[in-house]
């Protein structure tokens, strides 16, 4: 038995949680990690004991792909600016789809420069809302400043075929990569 | 493993998290192609706490060699024996404790867990300890949570603790035989097993 992580990160209201319910047997659960506030010691925390922590929730779902294999789903927490769990959520992941919202495009800038600079393998979804297509993908990808290679795809999170197609893409891509890494690596 | 526990660490003289933004230079790896756009925003992910987080323990020895394993498709448990307890954590700085004093109250005040928990880490209970009663409600409530595998991040949200506490409960729940942790594959080691992994991931998606 054995299980696998990808993770689906966005902007505020980018379709996160829609995109891990639309293929998740379960109904998205959420987790909780806290962070320390004041991390200036002791007797900075016993005189402010009600400001000691910080939580952050994330959302995940379960999708289970062969007798032996449950991969996860991991929506990045919404408040982006807790990045904490983040390290957390990469290590070890296949990669990540960032989601897109064509009207919000800067809130993918933060997920896709983490990802780049962790090395995890990453897509970008433009989810089109409202059936509008703002933008040219292009037109995406030169906003995103991101790689030629790089696969930016159109998805719709709420529908269970897009969201598969959507994870299958990143799958196959983050597979190229991981070879394609391996072979320029001397050691192997 | 321990990164929940050390959510703080990674904090470690940070007051706020918006102190961390725009931290020039931050993405040397970027080779400079058109980063114009995203430079200039403010929340810079990739200059705050991944750099200053407390390094990685060594992967242990009985992780790679139940990678191995599980590209033979046998079972991966791995028995409380199997795996060393860390050896010689040091103790947390008081710094990183403080925080969790009260929601750290049912692990004894310990943040630190013996296995490398990831969140999808899975757990089961395992067949021998199904009759036992523990003393504490929590582990009972692991163990009926993990009749069929569950992860950790699963357990977290189902026992309504925070990631970190679930590690450290989960952590001594395995060290006393209630349950066992299953092999996670990571990238880090093991390439051959990761793309595995990742071949059988897409050929269940293309099921679906
Ligand atoms: N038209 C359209 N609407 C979508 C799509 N994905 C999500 N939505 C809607 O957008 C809203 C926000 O979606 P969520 O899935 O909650 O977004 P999120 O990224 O989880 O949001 P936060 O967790 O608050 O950051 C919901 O009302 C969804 O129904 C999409 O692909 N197309
Ligand atoms: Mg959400």
């Amino acid at each position: 038995m054995t299980s696998a992580k990808i993770v689906v990160a966005g902007g505020f209201g980018a379709g996160k949680t829609t995109f891990v319910g639309s293929v998740s047997e379960i109904v998205p659960l959420t987790t909780e990690a806290m962070m320390t506030d004041a991390s200036t010691g002791i007797d900075d925390l016993e005189a402010t004991p009600n400001k000691a922590t910080t939580t952050v929730a994330m959302d995940f779902g379960r999708v289970s792909l062969d007798e032996d294999l449950i991969l996860y789903l991991f929506g990045t927490p919404g408040q982006q600016r807790f990045w904490f769990m983040w390290d957390d959520l990469v290590r070890g992941a296949i990669g990540a789809v960032v989601l897109a919202d064509t009207r919000r495009l800067a809130d993918s800038f933060a997920p896709v420069d983490f990802f780049e600079d962790r090395g995890l393998p990453y897509i970008v979804g433009v989810n089109t809302f409202d059936g509008v297509v703002h933008h040219d993908l292009n037109d995406v990808r030169e906003a995103l400043s991101i790689d030629q290679s790089i696969p930016i795809v159109r998805c719709d999170a709420r529908d269970r075929e897009s969201t598969k197609q959507t994870l299958i893409t990143m799958v196959e891509y983050a597979m190229r990569q991981w070879i394609a890494l391996r072979s320029a690596t001397p050691a192997g | 493993m321990i990164e929940a526990m050390s959510m703080g660490a990674g904090f470690s003289g940070e007051h706020d998290p918006g102190t961390y933004a725009d931290v020039p230079g931050g993405f040397a790896s970027n080779s400079g192609r058109g980063r114009r756009t995203r430079g200039t925003r403010s929340n810079d992910p990739g200059t705050e706490h991944g750099r200053e987080s407390p390094p990685q323990p060594p992967p242990m020895e009985a992780e790679e060699h139940g990678e191995t394993r599980s590209q033979t498709g046998e079972e991966q448990f791995v028995s409380a024996e199997a795996i060393p307890v860390m050896p010689a954590v040091p103790p947390p700085h008081p710094a990183e404790e403080t925080g969790f004093v009260r929601p750290y109250a049912i692990t004894g005040g310990r943040t630190k867990a013996n296995y490398p928990l990831e969140l999808e880490t899975l757990v089961s209970t395992r067949e021998a300890a199904v009759m036992a009663v523990p003393d504490q409600i929590e582990h009972q409530l692991i163990m009926e949570e993990c009749r069929t595998p569950r992860s950790v991040a699963e357990i977290a949200a189902a026992l309504r603790v925070p990631l970190g506490v679930a590690r450290v409960l989960i952590s001594d729940a395995a060290d006393t035989g209630l349950v066992a942790v299953h092999k996670t594959i990571s990238g880090d080691e093991g390439a051959e097993a990761h793309l595995m992994l990742m071949e059988r991931v897409l050929s269940g998606l293309r099921r679906l």
